[in-house]
């Protein structure tokens, strides 16, 4: 069965671009664009992996990893956070993510990071 | 004829005293006002008059500034402070901020006699850099954003061009691969200046190799530098504790001056040292250098070595940002320049490091 992904961030742009990435290396990905109730989102969607823009809107990719990382239906999907701060690793892995990715990336590492949490 | 004047000497600087924003005051030994000018009765609330002969820690009880002024007379030093914060007791709410000053005064025998005491309303400037920081931030942001896609489009390109073979085409899709790169990590300094201003850069420690990170440096400004030998020499042989992507970006930035200021010239040299305590480092180039009188301001923000000559590019804030991290790691930076005969830039950094 194909993987599901997914992916929350605000910038259509990105969104897109992601999506075609994710594409062609045979995942299947839904979107969302603002992370408002992302726990009854991700348990309707119920993707295998999760990529969150930290600065999504709602409540924020910081809060939205806390808040699945504490519930036991969720907190087994891997989290990739997204940020153009580099330095909000530290932020990032300390709410509970699984892997930071600064913005902007390279595909082939977004490629391997996203293999990697859906082995 | 001389030239007759309605006022006296004494009324002239009266009236330059009196038409200043600047709050003036000139205390006694034991702190009490002797003069004040109009800003400074303004901006304390009390007339001119109500003020002279009052003691001033009577009229403003404040512990923290009678510590100040006694240490000033004490030791007959002056101190200044910037943006120093102020709250009013009748507006606890609203916090202003001064630059101010103490300087002692001596007589004609040597003897300290008084002081100047000198305060400048400096709330707004400061709420007008705080806005300009908050703009570059969110500016830089939203900078990234559309890179991000910019960047992973030109990657997916890149691989499909590879797939087609055309040679042209794959070797236009790297250049701009790199020249995104390039605008990626000057948006990244942009952002950095504004974290430092606002106190928020922020570390990640880890203990690694630091003739590992030498190496990498050099690696990488020997790929985009085509006429320079980037040549290391010593090692260190010893773990170090500190950001590795932090140094590694001082260690990137202070390479890439070094090429970029010693046009022409074919060598950089990275020299890696230690004492007991510290790691050393210098890199050293043949270029152009740097104006005694310069090399100070080189480390500041913004500042930017006026090349009228020559002209090269840049955003005046690489150097800046490493001297905070270095700042911030325990350690010093420093140049030794002979203008015409190139730059030395040396940095220190401490083994262990407890806290940053």
């Amino acid at each position: 069965m194909r993987k599901k992904i997914l992916l929350c961030d605000d910038d259509e742009g990105v969104v897109e671009v992601v999506k075609i990435v994710l594409a062609e290396k045979g995942y299947a990905v839904e979107v969302l664009y603002e992370c408002g109730e992302i726990d009854k989102q991700v348990k309707k969607i119920k993707p295998d992996l999760i990529i969150l823009d930290l600065w999504i809107p709602e409540i924020g990719g910081e809060q939205a990893t806390r808040v699945l990382k504490a519930d036991p239906a969720t907190r087994n999907i891997p989290i990739i956070i997204l940020s153009a701060h580099h330095d909000t690793e530290k932020l990032a892995k300390a709410v509970g993510a699984d892997a930071f990715l600064k913005k902007p990336f390279d595909i082939t590492v977004l490629e391997n990071i996203v293999g990697k949490h859906l082995r | 004829m001389k030239n007759k004047t309605a006022l006296s000497e004494t009324d002239i600087l009266e009236k330059m005293l009196d038409n200043t924003d600047a709050q003036l005051a000139y205390l006694d030994l034991r702190f009490n006002f002797i003069k004040v000018n109009a800003a400074y009765a303004k901006g304390s609330g009390y007339r001119k008059s109500d003020l002279i002969g009052k003691n001033h820690f009577d009229l403003f009880s404040n512990g923290e500034n009678q510590k100040i002024f006694e240490k000033v007379r004490k030791t007959g030093r002056p101190v200044k402070f910037r943006a120093r914060p102020f709250v009013y007791a009748n507006r606890p709410q609203k916090v202003t901020y001064w630059d101010w000053t103490l300087k002692p005064v001596k007589d004609g025998n040597r003897q300290l006699c008084g002081f100047v005491l000198s305060l400048i309303d400096v709330t707004e400037r400061r709420e007008l850099e705080f806005r300009k920081d908050e703009f570059i931030s969110i500016a830089s942001h939203e900078l990234k954003t559309p890179l991000t896609s910019i960047k992973a489009y030109n990657q997916i390109l890149e691989k499909i061009i590879k797939e087609i073979g055309d040679r042209r085409a794959k070797l236009y899709i790297e250049r701009t691969g790199r020249y995104i790169d390039e605008l990626s990590s000057l948006i990244t300094d942009l952002l950095d200046v504004s974290k430092i201003q606002s106190g928020k850069l922020q570390f990640n420690l880890s203990r690694f190799d630091f003739d590992e990170l030498v190496e990498n440096s050099a690696e990488e400004a020997q790929l985009t530098a085509n006429r320079h030998a980037i040549v290391v020499s010593g090692k260190i042989r010893q773990k170090i504790v500190g950001d590795r992507h932090r140094l590694q970006q001082v260690m990137n930035n202070l390479l890439n001056n070094a090429v970029k200021y010693s046009p022409g010239k074919d060598k950089v040299i990275i020299r890696v040292g230690k004492t007991d305590r510290f790691v050393k480092v210098a890199i050293k180039d043949y270029g152009i250098g740097i104006p005694k009188i310069k090399q100070k301001k080189i480390f500041e923000r913004f500042y930017r070595v006026d090349t009228t000559a020559q002209h090269f590019s840049g955003l005046g804030i690489g150097l800046y940002i490493s001297a905070e991290i270095v700042r911030r790691h325990g350690g010093k930076i420093w140049v030794v320049s002979k203008q015409g005969y190139g730059s030395t830039f040396y940095f220190t950094l401490p083994f262990g490091l407890a806290k940053i």
